[in-house]
């Protein structure tokens, strides 16, 4: 389909992603100030209106700080240890939770893929287990585990991550093409030569996919247990600063927060292209 | 070999038919400074009313770029193309234009019908008489009745009459079509042909039909523009006088039609003509 | 006749699980596993009785409040930064910023600036709505094919006719993915607003009911969660499937072309 798509000058059909056969233009098209000045300059914008309608009085400056002012509370918390040390709490539970949802999951995953029999009776009740919140379980774990230490936000972690990572492996499996098993069989490769050099790699993409999901959603999960129960996560700090009456500090960690799981997302994001690069045009979420 | 007529102007060369699509000085460039890539050099011609104008070249030469620029999707850099004595500038009301991808030219979320007929819809022309026209059109192409239909429950030749009973539902002064036949398999092909040569010859619309087989342009054409190497040019335009109707098995064993097809073949081949 | 065997294929693992869990309760005396016959009693007391006007209408109209705002916002954001390029690069580094700070962390803004109640659950819903809708539905527009929009050119239409006529209804796949993973988020950014910042519904009554060590009551309470993102999915599900029935045949139609 589409094998030999001319490339033509309309500027408003260059900037789509075009299909296979059509050369990229639309990253290489752009000149610095496009892909990075002006939307620095806007974010720059944003940032001095607010600074302005607070210090004016048009927003509340008691609800509503201004940036200069959140800006310092941020460099004052970062230079706090407890700041870090509630990081890497979470941090910590978050990766605990996540390796475990990664070795339950896929594992599980492969299973239920590979047989037809435990694919119909699973998937169903797979497909409903995703809708239900995982945060909802948080007050029957604290009730097992307590709040005080790295448990509960793994084991919040490892809930919500592990459906998406088994669900996502599962059809990744499910949907190796048949013709390369084909080609894989007439060359003559037995069952486990079949699996690891057919069907793990053609589901990876997949899989990468559920631990993308997996990882940001265990984040989530992560930073809602220690908001929600306490104990000594970053979302902790954030109620404590709420509860202190202190806007500007509330803020600035949710700020923080959100670098990290900027952080998180983007290094994933960057390992998953890396890894798929002979796929990226082909990658696909099931959702 | 004397020619029988002039094959520069338009056939007919009636004095009252003035032209309906005229090309004049057309040239495309794209991108500009060193990256600048001449698609089109220069172009000129003009096609009468009720004729069947096949234009062909080697592959890569700016056919789909200078059916893009008669059809308003594209704006040359020189030169200007006219429809029905307006300058196009943007798509002209005139003119309809049939895809090479017909799997991807028809909207997948309209049924057969609703394909036909929303660019009526869209128009704002009545409701009762965008009916009217969608059924002509769709018995034209020989699918009455397949208006509940979904395209992608149709097979590729299907698809295709589909579009093109988009385009005559639309009717237009001029009927563009690019490479329309290109992704089908060959008995389908034929079919087509035959189907575009009988509406044109029932309608008398005004056809411009880009495409790479030779054969099939000798088979078509009143008239064959054969193109050149980028940056294109017309390396000349061939009047077939092949008698009507036309016929998939007698037309293509005339003696004539062989000497159309390999003269045709030369020019594209870049070798010089036996004249 | 084959659907109706997936279906009870389907319903077997259910009715294990709740057998095994039926029967291996039925005797427990840990408090945390109360036996499910007591939980279902329970169920049946709080949410058709009792709890239902104070607890559960509230949530459910929360989210669906916060829904219909969030996924009116990100499909009209999302459009326009599918249609133009630029205003996607100008605004894509703050909507990715605040899309990867965890919902979690927003309820203390959202109290900080709308104190607690309706207005401020909304808005926390909505925000939880509002992500996944805007980046699927940027991407639904940008990847609109460029034949279609071409054919719309090329006859013509208008760009208000393009807009509803042909692209809208490109993206709109991808739109409705977007929506799955939207209600889902919806649904858990509901709960926890109700457990962090709320003296009413789903979320605060199993938090409550843990705190006070009623605990088949916090089972209901999960079950009744559960329960409410079925339903929510299965009436996505619905609406898909009638939006969306061309999309099925059309990709079952390419799929089959490419592999023959």
């Amino acid at each position: 389909m589409g094998a030999d798509v001319p490339v033509h000058g309309s500027a408003q059909v260059a900037q789509k992603p075009l299909p296979s056969g059509v050369a990229p233009r639309s990253k290489a098209g752009l000149t610095w100030w496009q892909r990075v000045g002006e939307p620095a300059l806007v974010v720059l914008c944003v940032i001095g209106a607010w600074e302005l309608l607070t210090r004016t009085g048009v927003l509340p400056a008691k609800d509503l700080p201004p940036a200069t002012v959140i800006g310092a509370a941020f460099i004052g918390d970062i230079q706090q240890s407890r700041v870090w040390e509630a990081l890497g709490a979470t941090l910590t539970s978050w990766a605990v939770g996540l390796a475990g949802s990664i070795l339950v999951g896929i594992p599980a995953g492969l299973l239920l893929g590979s047989s037809q029999l435990a694919y119909r009776l699973f998937q169903p009740s797979l497909e409903f287990v995703r809708t239900i919140p995982s945060i909802a379980a948080l007050p029957l774990l604290i009730l097992l585990l307590g709040t005080r230490g790295y448990q509960l936000a793994a084991a919040m972690t490892f809930l919500g991550a592990v459906w998406p990572i088994m669900i996502q492996t599962m059809y990744g499996v499910r949907d190796v093409d048949p013709t390369t098993m084909d080609a894989g069989r007439a060359y003559g490769l037995g069952p486990f030569q079949l699996f690891i050099r057919i069907v793990l790699p053609s589901a990876f993409p997949y899989i990468a996919t559920g631990l993308r999901l997996g990882a940001v959603v265990g984040l989530l999960l992560s930073v809602a247990a220690s908001l929600i129960a306490g104990g000594t996560g970053i979302g902790f700090l954030i109620v404590n600063a709420s509860f202190s009456g202190v806007p500007e500090l509330v803020y600035a960690r949710i700020v923080l927060t959100g670098i990290v799981g900027l952080g998180v997302t983007l290094t994933l994001v960057a390992i998953e292209s890396r890894l798929l690069f002979w796929h990226a045009s082909r990658r696909r979420t099931v959702t | 070999m004397s020619e029988r007529r002039d094959p520069i102007a338009p056939a007919g060369g009636d004095v009252a038919n003035a032209p309906v699509l005229e090309v004049r000085n057309l040239g495309v460039t794209y991108g500009s400074g060193s990256d600048a890539v001449v698609a089109i050099r220069e172009l000129s011609f003009s096609i009468a009313p009720g004729e069947f104008v096949c234009i062909v070249g080697p592959s890569g030469c700016g056919k789909t770029t200078l059916l893009k620029s008669i059809a308003g999707l594209l704006r040359p850099t020189r030169g200007d193309a006219y429809v029905a004595g307006k300058r196009v500038d943007g798509p002209p009301k005139d003119l309809a234009l049939v895809f090479q991808e017909y799997t991807r030219s028809l909207l997948p979320w309209l049924t057969v019908g609703d394909n036909v007929t929303f660019p009526l819809a869209a128009r704002k022309v009545p409701k009762s008489e965008q009916l009217a026209r969608r059924k002509a059109a769709l018995a034209q192409v020989g699918l009455p009745g397949f208006d509940d239909k979904y395209p992608w429950q149709l097979s590729g030749g299907m698809q295709q009459r589909v579009a093109i009973a988009r385009a005559l539902a639309y009717e237009p002064a001029v009927l563009l079509m690019d490479e329309p036949f290109a992704s089908l398999d060959a008995q389908s092909r034929a079919d087509l042909e035959d189907l575009v040569l009988k509406v044109q010859r029932d309608t008398g619309l005004t056809v411009v039909f880009v495409t790479h087989d030779i054969d099939e342009s000798v088979y078509e054409a009143d008239r064959v523009i054969v193109l050149t190497q980028r940056p294109t040019a017309i390396r000349q335009i061939l009047a077939v006088d092949l008698p009507k109707p036309r016929d998939q098995i007698t037309t293509k064993a005339l003696p004539e039609f062989v000497r159309l097809r390999t003269e045709v073949l030369k020019l594209i081949k870049n070798e010089p003509t036996v004249d | 006749m084959t659907r109706l065997r997936g279906i009870a294929i389907g319903l077997v693992v259910p009715i294990v699980f709740f057998s095994i869990w039926w029967v291996l309760s039925e005797r427990s005396t840990s408090p945390y596993f109360p036996p499910l016959r007591r939980t279902l009693t329970a169920f049946v007391d709080i949410w058709f009785f009792a709890r239902f006007f104070t607890d559960l209408l509230p949530s459910v109209g929360h989210f669906l409040s916060g829904l219909t705002l969030g996924l009116a916002a990100g499909v009209v954001v999302g459009t326009l930064m599918g249609l133009f390029p630029r205003f996607n690069r100008d605004v894509a580094p703050m909507t990715e910023f605040v899309r990867a700070i965890p919902t979690a962390a927003l309820v203390p803004l959202g109290l900080i600036l709308f104190g607690t109640g309706f207005v401020m659950e909304t808005f926390l819903i909505s925000l939880a709505v509002f992500f996944p809708i805007l980046v699927s539905t940027t991407a639904g527009v940008r990847g609109v094919d460029p034949v279609y929009l071409e054919v719309a050119r090329s006859y013509g239409l208008s760009f208000s006719d393009r807009l509803w006529r042909v692209i809208i209804p490109a993206a709109a796949p991808q739109i409705l993915a977007g929506c799955r993973v939207a209600i889902a988020f919806g649904l858990a950014a509901t709960v926890i607003a109700n457990m962090v910042a709320s003296g009413s519904g789903l979320g605060f009554f199993i938090v409550d009911a843990q705190t006070s060590f009623r605990l088949p009551d916090m089972w209901a309470g999960l079950i009744m969660i559960g329960l409410l993102g079925y339903l929510a999915n299965t009436a996505f599900v619905v609406v898909e499937h009638r939006l969306l029935g061309w999309h099925r045949g059309w990709r079952g139609a390419t799929r089959a072309a490419s592999a023959a």
